[in-house]
């Protein structure tokens, strides 16, 4: 579906992501983790098209994606960045109706198919009862889907999100979790998407991509990712490990920093 | 969802549909009227019913050479360049997401003024040619502040910086020019402040082709505008070209900006207050918000030039110092009152 080549970006001629490879099959949920400025945020937004690589391919369903026309990616691909902002009177039917730009051309005006899919996608993110309020009214978690009804408006296949969880308190981020997973499971949609929290990547991703100082560290279905050893060389913290008692997936609790020490005889090794 | 609650979308939906409609057809009657009252008003006054016998049968040809050769030139005038550069103002708020981005940000106006000085004030002889140089003037500053803002992209941020700056020095050239000829400034301070003062059919004509471009290409980029208020990033997403549509949307702007100032000189004010105020009153849609800019501009400078050429009769006073001197507790009113504006 989604298939990156050798991609690097620099920034000032620093590198920020070095040769970064991936291959994400339809239908997948994929998490992207790795500490602060490793370069996630910057691989999501080189894959969407919306910043450019120094180096490197990325293919959307086997074509190039930056020689794509925008709008003809546009139907295919909808990226959900971290910090959004909508016009303070746009209510959530207006933001979901957004979603069709890219199906229409400058003249034409939304019709009725484009109004059911608005309607379908407000209900498939539960909106219906918010559906006339402006959305810098809703609290975050509502806010947040209002945004992927707007990206399910656009009727894509793939769905990029970059910390959609975030700012949340614990229920609204398994709100969202859980609404990705439905929109997963039901439309078959493939889910790219970068999380901090490690256990909420761990239970809904069937693969994950960990980066660390922009270099492709290991990926793997949650139980490869999930180790002692790539918490300590990744993240530098002693974790405990365990298995969700539901879904067989790996849990980890911290227990602490690693001491300078271990992190200098760590460095040692590795060089 | 329960019927009732349907039942109470669909008065919502209704509700705000027919707020902005009815707003349309206010806005429209009211810049009627005051066209009307534009014709009316002046050195002499006429009657609305002397004005039409005038029209139809010609019998008073003294009322008719004034109301059709020097009052409608004039309120038309009026509405071209109020509506011009609501317009351009409002496209510049979309582009920039800014509030207080408005037609002077870009420089197209203080180049515009620096160049119609020069002419003014160095080339006396040449001032016929003040409206083509200034216009030429102004395009090439915003040229210029595009220039300075493009780094592998134009980001917003930028065109708003290179804009102070590409001001300041412009700016302080028509100040330099100002003290160096102050003997001279007299006949330059009704353009610099803008008047509609003894403009005839032929500026009508010269304005007309270009405004109207100017606007059909803005009225079809209302979806481009609406797009990008949510932000480069899911603007882009959407499958806009923001480059593009950068560089589309502030040229049409520095364009509208640019006509108008070079034919009826600085009048600023417009451009940044009436998409604010239209925003207030029809939302921020630029489907609705952009074609009521462009009339409530034509409304208010028609009115401001009412004002301008009554109330010191037969004085006339540049019709952008009515505008600020007027206009601006009229905002502050608008402000306070809306709810929930300007956060």
């Amino acid at each position: 579906m989604i298939s990156a080549k050798g991609l690097s970006v620099a920034y000032d001629k620093k590198n920020v992501v070095s040769n970064f490879t991936m291959d994400i099959k339809e239908g997948e949920i994929v998490s992207i983790i790795g500490p602060n400025g490793s370069g996630k945020s910057t691989l999501l937004k080189v894959i969407s098209r919306l910043m450019n690589a120094s180096n490197g391919v990325t293919y959307l369903e086997g074509k190039d994606v930056h020689r794509l026309p925008t709008k003809e990616v546009a139907k295919k691909l909808a990226i959900l960045g971290q910090h959004n902002h909508s016009p303070s009177d746009c209510t959530v039917r207006d933001l979901v109706a957004y979603g069709r730009v890219p199906h229409k051309q400058w003249y034409e005006f939304s019709n009725y198919d484009d109004n059911s899919i608005v309607d379908w996608a407000i209900s498939v993110t539960g909106l219906q009862e918010f559906e006339h309020r402006g959305v810098t009214t809703l609290s975050g978690g509502e806010r947040q889907r209002a945004w992927v009804a707007m990206a399910l408006a656009q009727k894509t296949k793939v769905l990029i999100l970059d910390e959609p969880t975030t700012y949340l308190d614990v229920s609204h981020q398994l709100e969202v979790m859980e609404l990705l997973k439905k929109i997963n499971e039901e439309y078959k949609m493939t889910i790219i998407m970068v999380l901090h929290d490690l256990n909420q990547a761990s239970k809904y991703s069937d693969r994950m991509y960990v980066i660390n100082k922009g270099n492709l560290v290991m990926q793997g279905c949650p139980s490869e990712v999930i180790t002692k050893k790539m918490l300590r060389d990744v993240y530098k913290i002693d974790a405990h490990i365990s298995a969700d008692q539901v879904s067989g997936k790996p849990l980890f609790f911290p227990l602490g920093l690693l001491k300078n020490k271990d992190t200098k005889e760590m460095k040692s090794k590795i060089v | 969802m329960t019927s009732q609650s349907a039942k109470d979308a669909q008065f919502a939906v209704r509700k705000r549909l027919a707020k902005r409609i009815g707003i349309f057809i206010a806005e429209i009657s009211l810049l009627v009227i005051l066209s009307v009252i534009s014709l009316r008003f002046g050195s002499v006054r006429f009657s609305t019913g002397e004005i039409i016998n005038a029209l139809i049968d010609g019998s008073d040809s003294t009322i008719r050479t004034i109301v059709v050769n020097i009052r409608m030139p004039r309120t038309a005038l009026a509405i071209l360049v109020g509506a011009s550069l609501a317009t351009s103002g409002a496209l510049l708020q979309a582009v920039l997401r800014n509030p207080l981005a408005s037609p002077g940000l870009i420089g197209v106006i203080s180049g515009a003024s620096l160049s119609a000085i020069t002419i003014m004030l160095l080339f006396p002889a040449l001032t016929a040619l003040v409206p083509f140089v200034a216009f030429i003037g102004g395009l090439v500053a915003t040229l210029l502040v595009f220039t300075l803002a493009w780094k592998k992209g134009m980001s917003t941020i930028r065109i708003i910086l290179a804009g102070v700056a590409v001001n300041a020095m412009l700016g302080g050239g028509t100040s330099l020019l100002s003290v160096l000829y102050s003997d001279r400034i007299q006949g330059v301070i009704m353009w610099l402040n803008g008047t509609l003062a003894g403009k005839s059919w032929d500026q009508v004509k010269l304005l007309l082709p270009y405004v109207a471009v100017g606007l059909l290409v803005a009225v079809l980029s209302v979806n481009v505008a609406n797009s990008l208020q949510l932000g480069d990033e899911a603007a882009k997403n959407l499958g806009v070209r923001l480059n593009l549509a950068r560089i589309v949307l502030c040229s049409t702007a520095a364009f509208l900006t640019g006509i108008s100032v070079a034919v009826v000189g600085i009048i600023g004010f417009i451009g940044l207050i009436v998409p604010h105020v239209s925003r207030l009153l029809v939302g921020s849609d630029y489907r609705f918000m952009l074609p009521s800019s462009a009339i409530l501009g034509a409304v208010l400078l028609v009115s401001a030039d009412i004002v301008a050429r009554t109330v010191f009769s037969p004085i006339e006073l540049p019709v952008g110092v009515i505008m600020a001197v007027l206009g601006g507790p009229f905002f502050l009113y608008l402000l306070r009152k809306v709810r929930g504006y300007g956060h």
